[in-house]
């Protein structure tokens, strides 16, 4: 006997949902479309606008394009090895010890990811700055760090730095204290316990961590403009170029935008190889 | 060898362990939650106790009395977590090569090699963990823990993942190890009969406590509470009254029966008795021979009220005579006898209970 369900015309396969536990792929597609072509299209429209105004090649060599596009490299780079230094230590702490404070530590490394940059800035010049807290020590030092190189990274660290943190820090997490037990009961010391078990096995959540950091780096403006200010070849990196060229010559924020859209890209496909070949095998499978 | 007195207090429970453990397997059998993992981390040295001792080998590692507290680093103790805790990132070789830190190469991949022979782990050098049947994940995990050579081996539940043939097999297989290394072996587990195969010596842990130690056949028959009685199988546990103590032994008034007790110069006429008897250790009459008094125990007659296979014995749920329903007493018949004599449901049974097979309570 033929039920009603093998009657009813069938829906093209694809179509259908896989089971009736998930939601209908005609609506989630459509709307997560939506996002993507939001995301996508403008990207792809600074790549044809830059590529079809002609004026790539003759900005390339252009100062003011070499020397933001090398300072935003250096500082961003200096920031994220100084973030992987002193945030993997930080990371581990709050991951494998509760102690008086725990809680309150791990909101106020959070605090720079919600903090508007803005905000940022003042603070870094209330800190360090000529009437900063710390100013007339450093002063004395003969240290001006405000408007200098430094403050570049300084700004960028304290923007960037909790990205790195939060996602060690789970990272830390997932690693299961038994192993750590264990190495220790093999004769492992605590260091050598973290460079062959914990690191090896949070390393995707590092490195990850490490980008997510390294792209806010490089990315940062409104505290670098405060507390750096905007000199070229000193403080003036890309994303400062490219609010000054806005005003003057729009055709070189076009240029700068074309670098750095293809220099991030760049940089997270490469990295996601990587991260594909060390979660290789997937441990917990 | 093995000494441990200590004593670990948290808010909501207390573990308070002493022990002495010889060379041979030591089992700590207990429920979950009983203390049995932590007594094995404060051992290790990966949990530290408030209070006490722990020496392994003579060699004191644990004393807060001297404020001596060795490093799990230094304690050459092969600890083997309920999970294994096998390297994920590490292949069969590398996490059994682990321990071996400051050896020569050649000389560690020789060790690595017997070990591997031993554990009959050859061919599965390469593979990883994930790659790994339980079995073969707990043989790798015995092999990480002994190449160090530790002079002590830790076991947390260490079977309790796998299916029942391949623990009946790797039971075998510890058996073996304990008998080639000689090394003292503490062997956690909430299964009666691993700790009964295994067992040199049990230590019955219970709400923090280790409440008693001995060779397995006295343990398991002579529970120190009615919880414990009915934790470790022993299922009939009985309440009497003494009726008298005459003679050389007691005589019990159990539900209108008399039943005859060891000699316990502590039991007076007229007080409240908690006995019990292992179903396994009830005596089942034959039925082909006549019933005669041997003077052994008493004799009891009922019928098989209700019956549960159970592998390779039946248990069999018995009313007694002037009882009107339900059962009084369980009783483990090995299959061939069942089936020789027919022992199922509504048959006559006759029954002793051996004097030698009692054991009182004393709560």
């Amino acid at each position: 006997m033929e039920t009603a369900a093998s009657q009813a015309p069938t829906k093209a396969r694809w179509l259908r949902p896989f089971s009736t536990a998930r939601l209908n792929l005609v609506w989630v597609s459509a709307l997560a479309l939506a996002l993507v072509l939001f995301l996508v299209v403008p990207l792809g429209a600074v790549i044809y606008r830059a590529a079809s105004s002609g004026a790539v090649a003759g900005y390339i060599g252009r100062p003011v394009v070499v020397e933001a596009l090398r300072l935003s490299l250096v500082t961003s780079a200096i920031a994220v090895a100084l973030t992987i230094i002193l945030g993997t230590p930080a990371a581990y702490l709050l991951a494998r010890h509760r102690f008086p404070g725990h809680a309150l530590l791990d909101t106020a490394l959070d605090m720079p990811m919600v903090l508007p940059p803005a905000v940022a800035g003042v603070a870094l010049l209330m800190t360090f700055g000529r009437r900063g807290i710390l100013g007339a020590q450093l002063e004395a030092l003969g240290l001006h760090v405000a408007f200098s190189t430094a403050a570049v990274v300084m700004a960028q660290l304290f923007v960037a730095a909790p990205f790195y943190v939060k996602a060690a820090k789970g990272g830390f997490e997932a690693v299961p204290p038994d192993l750590e037990s264990v190495s220790a009961t093999l004769g492992a010391s605590g260091l050598r316990t973290f460079l062959r078990v914990t690191v090896p096995l949070a390393l995707p959540a590092l490195l990850s961590g490490a980008v997510m950091s390294w792209a806010r780096a490089l990315g940062e403006f409104g505290a670098t403009i405060m507390f750096a200010g905007n000199f070229q070849g000193r403080t003036q990196t890309m994303p400062l170029a490219i609010y000054q060229a806005m005003q003057s010559d729009f055709r070189a924020a076009l240029v700068l935008s074309l670098f750095l859209t293809v220099t991030s890209f760049v940089v997270l496909v490469a990295f996601k190889a990587l991260a594909r070949r060390t979660t290789i095998g997937s441990y917990y499978a | 060898m093995l000494e441990v007195d200590i004593r670990k207090d948290y808010p909501a429970f207390t573990l308070s362990a002493r022990f002495t453990g010889e060379q041979g397997i030591l089992v700590l059998f207990g429920p979950s939650g009983a203390g049995k993992s932590l007594t094995l981390r404060c051992i290790a040295g990966i949990a530290r106790p408030d209070s006490g001792r722990i020496a392994i080998d003579g060699l004191d590692v644990f004393d807060s009395a001297r404020g001596l507290d060795t490093p799990p680093q230094r304690r050459r103790v092969g600890y083997v977590p309920q999970n294994y805790a096998l390297f994920p990132h590490l292949t069969v070789e590398r996490n059994v090569a682990y321990g071996l830190i400051g050896v020569p190469g050649g000389e560690a991949r020789r060790r690595v090699g017997e070990m591997l022979a031993l554990m009959r782990l050859e061919g599965l050098e390469g593979r990883y963990p994930a790659e790994l049947s339980g079995g073969q994940q707990q043989r790798v995990a015995l092999a990480r823990a002994l190449v160090i050579q530790p002079k002590l081996l830790l076991l947390d539940e260490p079977f309790s993942a796998l299916d029942y043939a391949t623990r009946q097999e790797l039971w075998l297989e510890l058996k073996r190890i304990q008998h080639e290394f000689q090394i003292t072996t503490v062997h956690v587990t909430h299964s009666l009969e691993e700790a009964f195969v295994l067992s040199d010596c049990v230590g019955i842990v219970y709400e923090g406590e280790v409440r008693q130690f001995g060779p397995p056949e006295e343990m398991f028959r002579r529970p120190e509470s009615r919880a414990l009685a009915y934790f470790m199988g022993v299922r009939n546990v009985l309440d009497g009254i003494v009726v008298s103590t005459a003679g050389d032994g007691v005589v019990v008034d159990w539900r209108g029966h008399q039943i005859e007790l060891p000699p316990d110069p502590e039991l007076k006429a007229g007080q409240r008795v908690i006995f019990c008897i292992r179903p396994a250790d009830v005596h089942v009459v034959r039925p082909d021979r006549p019933v005669r008094d041997t003077g052994e125990g008493s004799l009891l007659m009922g019928i098989v009220a209700d019956e549960m296979r159970r592998g390779v014995a039946h248990d069999l749920f018995v009313r007694l005579d002037g009882s009107d329903s339900g059962h009084d007493l369980e009783v483990s018949l090995p299959d061939p006898l069942y089936r020789r004599f027919q022992m199922g449901r509504n048959r006559r049974i006759t029954l002793q209970l051996l004097k030698a097979s009692i054991h009182v309570i004393k709560e």
